[in-house]
């Protein structure tokens, strides 16, 4: 067992785990966000998907020690912090059914918002190729891209781009 | 249950340094996505990792006019995806990258990573083939170069010893009239491994194919090159008829085995289809204009 | 799509759905995510082989190691059938690989695991037999030593009245030989449908408590009520005493039950005074649950050149593998669904028969007979028009299943009598949905002809195809209660369950509806059995039909007593008043007061109510009893690379009726549902068995490949046609069709090869490889015949 300190969701947790437990692993089952699914825990299906200093990884491949240092964001972090505000892009699943079972919904919400926080205005072929490693069994796929696109205008436009 | 032990290195030089004095009593760790499958689904459980992510000096694509490239060994696919020297000029290579898992995976997954786990089907090994890469070797023993043809020995297994560790790749420098290609057979389009890999790298000099290097994946226990391939094309104008016969000499150097992604005659079929695109797509490449192949 | 929307007021809008906040933000809980304190970790040992006594078992260095509080075996758990199935609840004897031998219970998943290695097995192996058609010869091993036969004849738990002597269900209407006479010509032809996992994004999770002599289940699980029967006979509880929670379950495409893990934990939490927590890994799952089964299917159809089918012959051969827990379902929808209703044939003989064999058993999946039939009868169809030089869409629009053709409830198919009833009026716009989704797929522009691609590119291939199908909604009993709280919202309780398929939408949409009240202000609570009345969960979309039909008359129940609360202050007889946007108005004038008002006086408003049960709902015109089908169309353009044998699809138009629509984004997603799943069962989802030891090969996603973002055709280029025509079932005429999209497209991607390249695939997979060999075995078959 080892002692570690996170910086989840911009908030700090120590916690005591074995060496040899997966991101995933101290998320759901130490600190108790259990928002970060296993779908597959193989690293085949990025519904464990996180962002890490902003960009995703999976989290069922990583070891939480490698973590330590650096900031994670979870689909719990993902609503404005102080306002509970759900961010765009969960505001257009919500709006438009962008879930059906939802397991691969959180996964997918992460990789869409680092995707749009570096291409504000993707194509859909774009949002697809970005998004090739998340499975969703629900086959919600074209609904999903559809959600994304929602929220990539409403981004822009609040960003004050045309 | 035991106590495991991390060691986290901050530098190349601190990295050779305690990988010399563990040799095969620790298991690396860069990226982790091959180390972690292994401890899921082959039971692996190190007693001591070294974790090599706080290494700050091995994570770079450098452009050398004289000499190519010189990528370090913890750079990422992701990184290698989107490098614009290698899209660029070598781009047989970011392609290949491309293709490693999903975007996530490849945000972790490094390129010393894919190498060192050795498997057949590796992507980016072909297309370092074919672009004459080599490989520096660190550690125990001292310091040797070992081109990428000669690393690895069978599937998961390379020639670095215990208390050594790959640092660096150097690619020689590519001429605008030689263009590369990496195509793979998969089945779908998302993550996946490949049943066939084949790159190629051609250079063409007045229509005469001046300079080409094939190379497979996930057709043999490592990943090779096509030697006879090769011969039937060099020296020649390349035509339909030329790249087939290039094809099937490609498919009989191939030792494709029966597996859960494919067969060993689906393999044999494929071969001579995408060695003959991969060089025609370099050709078109080297010349600036397509190149259809029938 | 059809606009009937104006008429209501919530009903037919696509609001957003009941789940989605909780879902979008983590909040939501599913059942691995359950953490009680002082819990225990459950794991299930299992078996390496296919057909195995368990001679010996010790477990002693399993039970010894630190922080293992329990393990199970055949030794002291009950001697309990589960599910109906030949097996016990831990056997002496195991049937296929995978079946569960111990269970062990620990602190940590760890030590659990550490546990199941302790455990020492000796198995004496036995003759097992894979291949189901080498189990139906007379000197197969026997998948069970002692059924004394591989061709299922059914149990003491389980009959099957119709079986006949030899083992086969037979459906026969009129004369076959004497229709196949009369044709003007007649083809056959012999087609595999492949197995499918039916792959849940969850791996099976229950979580196990004892509340005194009460026991609590969460159970991520489809068939709450199902489960609870199961758990009270096999621990021999009043069914009083158990409760089981499926909130949120998770898709399992067809009967996700938590098989054996339920009754095992609940036993190891009652032994140990600890909840037991249960999780399947990834490969448990895949080999400890069950699947879509495979089929061998003849199908021989007699044709007159008008275009009239005359007589149609199948035989289905299913692969049951070791024992099922819905045994003949699957069959019974195929030979009465596929093979005896869905095309006009006055001569029709539709036969099956189920063979035992030591691989996982089938179970329900997504279309549960319908998809694997018609995989093989409408590849069969097409060459049925070819014969005939017809177009496949003129030919399916003038056969295909409407208004008043006989029909029947699929479970009399196995249990008999035979009574048939008909089709309803809702399927008379069969050929219009036909007409429809050629018509959006640009077939006639499209199309070239038999034997003729759509387009040629150098070794590509362009090809389009059609299939169709119906998929019969089930009408099982169900509960459902309405209450009202004070400030004039209301709570709807159902059995039924969230699985990801709008559940908790769809039935707050229709009590809205009824009652007049918003949408928002409707309270889903499901699943829990302490509370919410019965219902077998949901399966065989019956969810609409059933559950939300039962809450639909609750929900009037409630209005009419609104009504008479509210005609006493308004001063008008009930029948002149009216309920909406929170009020009851009399009619036609603006005199209203608020439902918040009477809710806050009279607050034991409640209403009940039960689904119409099936056998009463009887056509206006002939007095028949009416059976329910929704049909899909499915029309799919591909592309084949000679080469290689790739195929994409590249465009996809796909039909579908609702009866009425409650939700038009919510179907839209079940038709991507049921398209993407179709599209991956035959183009990348191959199920490897091991040939001599039955072993599932590819229990994992590196090498069981799932259709990803990449893999389906742009959004543009699928389009899918939604028509609405009021069913006689359920409520606002709304009818259960989220299996339906399953059904069409594996068939219309056949059809579509068959059209780019000219040769037929017969194989189950469509994958490269398969392609190939398809069109080499055509060469040579020419250049014999040549």
């Amino acid at each position: 067992m080892s002692d570690l300190v996170l910086n989840v969701n911009g908030s700090t947790y120590e916690v005591r785990a074995k060496v040899t437990a997966t991101l995933a692993d101290v998320l759901r089952e130490q600190i108790g966000l259990t928002g970060t699914k296993i779908f597959c825990n193989e690293g085949e299906c990025g519904s464990c998907t996180v962002l890490m200093d902003g960009i995703p990884v999976l989290s069922c491949l990583m070891l939480a020690l490698q973590a330590e240092g650096r900031e994670i964001q979870t689909i719990e972090g993902v609503a404005d912090p102080a306002t509970g505000d759900l961010h765009p892009i969960q505001q257009a699943f919500v709006d438009h059914s962008g879930l059906q079972c939802a397991v691969c919904v959180p996964g997918i919400i992460l990789t869409g918002k680092a995707l749009l926080d570096e291409n504000p205005n993707p194509t859909e072929q774009e949002i697809k190729e970005a998004l090739a490693g998340n499975l969703c069994r629900c086959g919600n796929y074209q609904r999903m891209t559809e959600c994304l696109l929602v929220a990539a205008d409403v981004m822009r436009a609040d960003a004050g781009h045309d | 249950m035991s106590q495991t032990e991390r060691v986290s290195p901050r530098s190349r030089q601190e990295a050779i340094a305690v990988i010399s004095e563990y040799g095969d009593k620790a298991r690396v760790i860069a990226g982790g996505t091959d180390l972690l499958i292994q401890m899921k689904k082959k039971g692996v459980s190190p007693r001591i990792f070294i974790s090599f992510d706080a290494i700050g000096d091995l994570d770079y694509i450098r452009n050398d006019d004289e000499d190519g490239v010189r990528i370090g060994v913890l750079t990422t696919m992701r990184s290698l995806e989107h490098s614009p020297l290698l899209r660029s000029r070598f781009s047989a290579l970011a392609r290949s990258a491309a293709t490693v898992g999903g975007w996530a995976l490849r945000n972790r997954a490094t390129i010393g990573g894919n190498l060192c786990n050795a498997s057949p089907a590796a992507d980016t090994v072909p297309a370092l083939m074919v672009l004459g890469a080599v490989l520096r070797i660190e550690g125990a023993g001292g310091e040797r170069i070992v081109p990428v043809e000669e690393f690895f020995l069978g599937p998961g297994r390379t020639v670095l010893k215990p208390g050594q560790m790959l640092t660096e790749i150097h690619i020689p420098k590519l001429f605008p009239d030689q263009g590369t290609a990496y195509l793979r057979q998969t089945r779908t389009k998302g993550s996946d491994l490949a049943i066939v890999g084949a790159a190629a790298m051609v250079g063409m000099e007045e229509e005469i194919v001046s300079d080409v290097r094939i190379a497979l994946g996930a057709v043999a226990p490592t990943p090779i090159r096509a030697a006879t391939a090769e011969a039937i094309l060099r020296g020649k104008k390349p035509t339909d008829q030329l790249l087939n016969e290039a094809g099937r000499a490609a498919a009989a150097a191939s030792r494709p085995i029966d597996d859960l992604r494919g067969s060993a005659e689906y393999r044999r079929t494929v071969v001579p289809i995408l060695v003959k695109r991969a060089v025609a797509q370099a050709i078109g490449q080297a010349t600036g204009e397509a190149f259809a192949c029938r | 799509m059809q606009a009937m929307t104006k008429a209501f007021s919530v009903l037919g809008r696509s609001v957003p759905r009941k789940d989605a906040l909780e879902k979008v933000t983590g909040a939501a809980r599913y059942i691995p995510d359950i953490q009680l304190p002082n819990m225990l970790h459950a794991k299930f040992l299992r078996s390496p082989h296919a057909h195995a006594k368990v001679t010996n078992i010790d477990t002693s260095a399993a039970e010894a190691l630190p922080g293992v509080r329990c393990v199970l075996t055949h030794r002291n758990v009950p001697k309990v059938h589960p599910h109906r199935k030949f097996e016990f609840l831990l056997g002496e004897t195991v049937h296929h690989p995978g079946a569960e031998v111990a269970a062990v219970a620990a602190q940590t998943e760890d030590i659990a695991e550490a546990a199941l290695e302790l455990i020492e097995v000796e198995y004496e192996v036995l003759p097992a037999i894979i291949d189901f058609e080498k189990a139906m010869g007379p000197d197969a091993p026997l998948a069970y030593q002692e059924y004394g036969t591989n061709i299922f004849r059914g149990t003491k738990l389980v009959a099957i009245p119709r079986l006949e002597e030899d083992g086969w269900l037979r459906l026969e209407v009129g004369d076959i030989e004497r229709g196949f006479a009369d044709a003007d010509r007649v083809v056959e032809g012999t087609n595999y449908s492949p197995m499918q996992y039916n792959c849940s994004p969850l791996p099976r999770s229950t979580v196990c408590e004892w509340m005194g002599h009460k026991l609590i289940c969460w159970a991520d699980t489809q068939l709450p009520l199902y489960l609870l029967r199961d758990l009270s006979q096999s621990l021999g509880l009043p069914q009083s005493d158990v409760r089981v929670i499926a909130n949120y379950a998770v898709g399992g495409y067809g009967g996700k039950t938590p098989e054996k893990i339920a009754t095992l934990s609940a036993i190891m939490a009652k032994r140990t005074g600890r909840p037991v927590k249960a999780v399947f890994s990834r490969a448990e799952d895949f080999i400890g649950t069950h699947r879509r089964y495979d089929y061998k299917n003849h199908n021989k159809i007699g044709v007159k050149k008008d275009g009239t089918i005359t007589a149609i012959h199948s035989r289905i051969i299913a692969n049951w593998g070791a024992d099922t827990a819905v045994p003949y379902i699957g069959q019974t929808i195929s030979i009465l669904g596929a093979c005896s209703t869905l095309y006009r044939s006055p001569n029709n003989k539709a036969e099956t028969v189920g063979v035992l064999t030591n691989i996982l058993d089938y179970g329900a999946m997504n279309g549960f007979g319908d998809p694997e039939a018609l995989y093989a009868l409408e590849r069969v169809v097409d060459e049925a028009a070819e014969a005939i030089d017809m177009d496949p869409v003129a030919f399916r629009r003038k056969n295909c299943m409407r208004y008043g053709d006989r029909a029947m409830v699929n479970a009399q198919v196995a249990t008999g009598p035979i009574e048939w009833g008909i089709v309803g009026p809702d399927l008379d716009i069969f050929p219009e949905l036909i007409e429809k989704c050629a018509e959006k797929a640009g077939w006639k522009d499209t199309w070239k002809g038999w034997r003729t691609p759509v387009a040629v590119d150098g070794v590509r291939r362009r090809g389009i195809g059609i299939a169709i199908g119906t998929h019969h909604t089930e009408n099982w009993p169900s509960s459902a209660i309405v209450e009202m709280n004070q400030d004039g919202s209301a709570n709807v309780l159902s059995g039924a369950v969230e699985i990801g398929q709008g559940y908790a939408t769809a039935i707050s949409q229709v009590v809205a509806e009824v009652i007049g009240i918003r949408y928002e202000d409707v309270n889903p609570i499901l699943a829990d059995t302490n509370v919410t009345p019965a219902t077998i969960g949901n399966v065989a979309s019956t969810g609409v039909s059933s559950p939300i039909n039962a809450a639909r008359v609750a929900a009037e129940g409630v209005k009419a007593q609104l009504l008479n609360l509210a005609a006493e202050r308004l001063n008008a007889p009930a029948d002149e008043l009216e309920a909406r946007d929170g009020s009851i108005y009399v009619k036609g004038t603006a005199n209203s007061v608020p439902i918040a008002d009477i809710c806050f006086t009279n607050w034991q408003i409640t209403g009940t109510g039960n689904n119409p049960p099936a056998h009463l709902i009887k056509d206006k015109k002939t007095g028949e009893v009416i059976h329910a089908y929704a049909a899909a169309v499915t029309i799919a353009e591909v592309e084949v690379d000679l080469e290689t044998g790739l195929v994409d699809v590249i465009r996809i138009t796909s039909a579908h009726d609702t009866g009425r629509t409650i939700n038009p984004v919510i179907v839209e997603n079940h038709i991507d549902l049921g398209l993407t799943m179709a599209a991956g069962w035959v183009r990348s989802e191959e199920y490897v068995v091991d040939s001599n030891t039955g072993v599932m090969m590819n229990p994992n996603f590196v090498d069981y490949k799932l259709m990803t973002f990449l893999d389906m055709p742009t959004r543009e280029n699928t389009q899918k046609i939604i028509m609405e025509k009021p069913s006689a079932h359920g409520p606002f005429g709304a009818k259960g069709m989220s299996e339906t999209p399953m059904i069409a497209l594996a068939p219309a991607i056949a059809n579509a090869i068959y059209n780019a390249i000219g040769v037929r695939m017969h194989s189950g997979s469509l994958m490269p490889a398969n392609i190939l060999k398809a069109m080499k075995e055509s060469k040579l078959a020419t250049a014999r015949s040549g």
